[in-house]
């Protein structure tokens, strides 16, 4: 079984997400960066199950539930990035500078 | 939420009615109490940390509630979901205390931690709440994502979810120090950082408390913070126990930074939310520093009771604190208390409760803030560890300089000349408020007058270690 | 009978000053007779409780401590709520509740503005428990409790009731209050040095068999437990800890800030219990529990004393400001009393005691007279003050007295605490250096010249003369039945101890002999 290389794929997944909420300026941007990075950790929870021949199929649970949280979790933020932008008009991380120190 | 909005206020009553009996049960567990009880395949657990703690989150959550109930109806928030999202939240603290594993552990976070980017968005007109959510939401999510990489590596060494056996595991296999569990371990400390808000990963704090609603910013810089130590204390000791000596120095590191950080920022600060703010992060470095160091000796059974004792103490004097803010800001109108001069003399019963939590806070006998930092100084020294004496000395100086700004409040509402007082404007101290003023205040006497009360729940809880 | 022996009376003696507050603090605000003579009946209970305890004291056995009890407090860490007297801390208990009754006496005509009986008279109470609790306790954690309960009253009685002129202070860019500045100095500085000492104390626990327990601690101290680097550290920080509240030169800087800016009677406290707190602390606990470290230490204590003297006395000569003159001679007198500590020898500890004690009644009292006369005055200038005698006769006459009390003129409290600490220092402990020694006792003695110098000055120029023309139409009012119901029994007390050292020596004596040849042997 090939194990390494998709390890090593969902870890170039990892950091990309890492990379893009570093880089990346417009919060849904952000947003689907760390989807990047959740999706990283799915990969590696499959591949672990596999690799494991975990009868239980415990990483694929996990998988599911991380899928369901993700979903949650960006219905929330689409929501907040709304209400942003409605208050703003814009989606630019950069300048939300009400708040300093 | 389905009740009609005339009647919003039952959905206060029955929350508060609802918390109130959901102590019950916590009760009768701890009368007929004899060993830890485990529960779907060892991933939950009932024993009298997770006892304690669940009576400490369902008390901040319901004081929050009273807290609540003049501010949700003084404006128009939507009542029912607000009692909803915190409950869920309470739901997700309640779990994690009790976790034994890493699936229900992680969702336990997520549920007490989700709802809150909701509430701390709540002032919807409000940009400055915009933003705070969104910042919140950001870190949160990503800290919840870095979080799971750990777990997944954790998964990926021993095949194992439930802590018991993934920490045999790596025992076994000798892996505890091997780097792909210090990876592990260090992405769960960042992720957990964002939670508790230690340097380097606090940034958010001080923007969000500031946005959100005032019984919210109690309720995160409270009880999320303390479902984030649980959740830090349960996983560093459960799985990571066995590379302790690596992450204890990562810790000590952090626990330093941050006290000294968010006290020097606290000190120019002049929004007192802001203020509170920094001294959490600056507090969450003292709450943090006993875990650092038994990580370093191995006597996690120290640790854990001096950390839950300092949470239990500090829980009650910081909800106590956002209480007189709450109060203060209410009435002089303003979000920088230098111009709040002489607003005590309005009432006196809140420039009391301000002073004692303020000072409490700071570490002053015969407030309970004094033996929360003197249970941290113990267990520091008590390493003899030079690490550990010096983190001793840091803290020490840091006290010292925690003072200067606690002081400051008290300073300006009892001593400054009144600028603007209106004679006219009625000092408005709602019943609710009074209750959890006087029921904070009490804790907080009692907890100075009698540490043992305290200390004893805290020496309780740490035996979970063992078991 | 049972109930004073049993360590029951000695806890009332702590606790009613605190419940006393407690209870003003629920009387109505309106209501401003009732509180003043509540406060002042729960204080006069409280001093004869304690007069009542001295009878109960057996002199006899005055190294031993008494009328105490142990019982458990905080059982996971094993402190306990440990109390008892003996001849070190009686005479100092009995001066704290008594200076108490007469700043509540004064308080009672004599309030600082903003007015607020119920306030200031609850803060002095609770401070009343701070000190008494001080005195009392017999366990570490007490003590540091007890120490730093203090510290909360008193910032509030002078940020809130203190000096109000606007001054310059360097450092700060705007102007501030001279109350403001001078409270939260206080606080800062006596919260550094208290910090550092709990940690030393728990240093002390960690080796000495996790105890608390003063009494044990010495035992093991005098056994020889704490040796090394270790018990040089724990020395170091606790001798910061108290030194700061004695307060030693250089780290006094507080307290003048602090008495010149403190009402009257938060002056008269001060200067009378509050710094006896710090040197207290060195004879009950950082002498007896670390012995040798004390025997190292001493000739450091030793200088720094004499240069706290001989700064004192100097830094008076310079002075304009009345109460900043008695504030530095503060430093000078506690200087002397340090200097006795510091030759651990029984004559230089028990001078130190009635030093202590003497410097309470007297330099209390000048407190008083010159809070009274800056009332009156509306000024501490002493450029404008002069020909007080022709003015004030009865105030002017105190000073006079006072001022000669405090300079050590023999027959006077003053005079034992100043003489018996050079004669100690001439002749110190065996193996401690005799060079160091005596150069500070002939620093002491050019100190007591100067201290007769700088005395004799502020007499000449505030009491003596003709007064200047802007008090001519000015309606001065002398001292009143409240204030000198207050002063009175001071100067009897001054008079007494001058006659009589054995008052306090004959409780002292034998605990400090005792205390030391279990600490030297011999």
């Amino acid at each position: 079984m090939i194990v390494q290389p998709v390890l090593v794929v969902a870890a170039a997944l990892f950091s990309l997400g890492i990379y893009g909420i570093l880089v990346r300026r417009n919060a849904v941007m952000v947003l689907l960066s760390i989807e990047l990075i959740l999706n990283s950790v799915n990969i590696n929870f499959i591949m672990f199950d596999t690799m494991l021949a975990d009868v239980l199929m415990q990483g694929q649970i996990f998988t599911i539930f991380i899928i369901t949280i993700a979903a949650a979790e960006v219905g929330i933020g689409l929501a907040i990035v709304l209400m942003l932008f409605r208050n703003r008009q814009t989606a630019n991380i950069n300048e939300f500078d009400l708040m300093k120190w | 939420m389905i009740l009609p909005r005339k009647s919003k206020y039952y959905v206060a009553a029955f929350a508060l009615l609802g918390t109130l009996f959901s102590l019950a049960p916590l009760v009768i567990q701890w009368a007929n109490y004899t060993s830890p009880i485990y529960a779907f395949e060892n991933s939950f657990v009932v024993d009298k940390f997770s006892i304690i703690l669940k009576g400490l989150f369902i008390l901040i959550t319901y004081l929050t509630f009273l807290l609540s109930i003049n501010f949700i109806e003084s404006d128009k928030y939507y009542q029912g979901e607000y009692y909803y999202l915190l409950l869920s939240s309470l739901l997700g603290a309640l779990i994690v205390s009790s976790s034994r594993d890493l699936l229900t552990i992680f969702i336990g976070i997520e549920l007490a931690s989700t709802p809150m980017f909701l509430l701390s968005g709540w002032k919807k007109g409000d940009r400055k709440s915009n933003e705070g959510a969104i910042k919140f939401f950001l870190l949160g999510v990503l800290s919840a994502s870095l979080i799971l990489y750990g777990f997944s590596l954790l998964y990926g060494l021993s095949g194992k979810l439930v802590f018991s056996e993934i920490s045999s595991h790596l025992l076994s296999a000798s892996l505890a120090n091997s780097p792909v569990v210090l990876l592990s371990a260090i992405l769960v400390i960042s992720g957990i950082g964002f939670k508790i808000s230690v340097v380097p990963f606090h940034s958010w704090a001080p923007d969000t408390y500031e946005g959100a609603p005032l019984p919210v910013t109690a309720y995160l810089s409270v009880s999320s913070k303390a479902t984030g130590f649980v959740a830090l204390i349960i996983l560093l000791t459960k799985v990571f126990a066995g590379s302790g000596s690596s992450w204890g120095i990562i810790l000590v590191i952090i626990s330093g930074l941050t006290m000294t950080l968010g006290n020097l920022v606290a000190l120019q600060q002049n929004n007192p939310v802001r203020l509170l703010a920094y001294s959490s992060i600056s507090q969450a470095g003292f709450i943090l520093a006993p875990i650092a160091i038994s990580g370093i000796t191995g006597d996690y059974q120290d640790g854990i009771f001096a950390s839950v004792t300092y949470l239990i103490i500090y829980a009650f004097m910081n909800l106590g604190a956002f209480l007189s803010v709450h109060l203060f800001s209410n009435y002089a109108g303003s979000t920088n208390f230098y111009e709040w001069g002489g607003v005590a003399r309005k009432s006196p019963l809140a420039g009391v409760l301000t002073t004692v939590f303020f000072f409490s806070l700071a570490g002053i006998p015969p407030l309970g803030g004094w033996f929360a930092k003197f249970v941290v100084f113990r267990s520091l020294l008590g390493s003899a560890n030079s690490i550990g004496i010096a983190l001793g000395v840091v803290g020490a100086i840091n006290a010292v300089i925690a003072l200067v700004y606690y002081a400051r409040i008290s300073k300006v509402i009892w001593m400054d000349e009144p600028k603007s007082i209106n004679e006219e404007k009625i000092f408005q101290f709602e019943n609710p408020l009074k209750v959890v003023g006087v029921f904070t205040v009490l804790i907080t006497f009692v907890s100075g007058i009698f540490p043992g009360i305290f200390s004893y729940l805290g020496e309780v809880s740490s035996i979970f270690f063992g078991n | 009978m049972e109930l004073l022996t049993n360590g029951v009376g000695l806890s009332v003696v702590v606790f009613f000053p605190l419940i006393s507050a407690f209870i003003i603090t629920l009387i109505p605000k309106a209501q401003e007779q009732l509180i003043k003579g509540f406060a002042l009946v729960s204080s006069l209970i409280t001093f004869v409780l304690s007069a009542v305890l001295l009878f109960q004291f057996d002199f006899s056995s005055a190294d031993k401590l008494q009328l105490g009890n142990k019982i458990s407090w905080i059982k996971s860490i094993n402190a306990n709520y440990e109390i008892g007297i003996d001849g070190i801390s009686l005479p100092l208990l009995v001066l704290s509740t008594f200076i108490t009754v007469l700043a509540i006496i004064y308080s009672i005509e004599h309030l600082p503005e903003p007015k607020s009986p119920k306030g200031f008279l609850a803060l002095i109470l609770v401070l009343e428990t701070g000190m008494n609790g001080t005195f009392v306790a017999l366990d570490l954690i007490l003590f540091f409790v007890f120490f730093e309960i203090v510290l909360l009253p008193m910032y509030f009685m002078i940020g809130i009731w203190g000096d109000k002129t606007v001054r310059t202070v360097s450092g700060f860019k705007n102007q501030i209050e001279t109350r403001l500045y001078a409270s939260i100095k206080f606080f800062v500085f006596t919260l550094f040095g208290s910090a550092f000492m709990l940690l030393g104390f728990l240093g002390l626990y960690y080796r000495g068999n996790k105890t608390f327990s003063i009494p044990e601690l010495i035992e093991l101290g005098t056994s020889g437990a704490f040796t090394g680097t270790f018990a040089t550290l724990v020395f170091a920080v606790l001798f910061l800890g108290f030194a700061v509240k004695v307060p030693m030169w250089p780290l006094h800087t507080w307290l003048p800030d602090a008495h010149t800016a403190a009402p009257t009677v938060g002056s008269v406290l001060l200067a009378a219990i509050l710094l006896k707190l710090g040197s207290y602390g060195f004879v009950r606990i950082a002498i007896p529990i670390l012995p040798e470290q004390a025997k190292a230490w001493a000739p450091a204590i030793a200088i720094l004393s004499a240069i706290g003297i001989i700064y004192g006395s100097l830094a008076c000569l310079a002075q304009t400001d009345l109460k900043r003159l008695i504030a530095f001679s503060s430093v000078g007198h506690m200087g002397f009393v340090m200097l006795g500590i510091a030759s651990l020898t029984p004559i230089g500890i028990n001078a130190a005691m009635i030093g202590m004690v003497a410097h309470g009644v007297i330099t209390g009292l000048l407190f008083f007279l010159s809070g009274s006369m800056a009332h009156t005055y509306h000024t501490r200038d002493m450029g404008r003050l002069g020909g007080n005698m022709k003015l004030l006769p009865k105030t002017g006459a105190l000073l006079g007295f006072t001022a000669m009390a405090s300079l050590g003129l023999p027959g006077l409290a003053g005079f034992w605490g100043e003489f018996m600490a050079l004669l100690g220092a001439y002749n110190p402990l065996d193996g401690l250096n005799i060079t160091v020694f005596r150069t500070s006792m002939v620093a002491g003695a050019i100190g007591t010249v100067l201290t007769a110098g700088y005395l004799l000055w502020m007499l000449q120029r505030v009491n003596l003369g003709e007064p200047s023309d802007e008090w001519i139409d000015k309606d001065l009012h002398d001292a009143d039945i409240y204030e000198l119901s207050a002063w009175i029994p001071l100067v009897v007390l001054t008079v007494l101890i001058g006659v009589f050292p054995k008052l306090i020596f004959g409780a002292t004596n034998d605990a400090v002999i005792a205390m030391l040849s279990k600490a030297f042997g011999g």
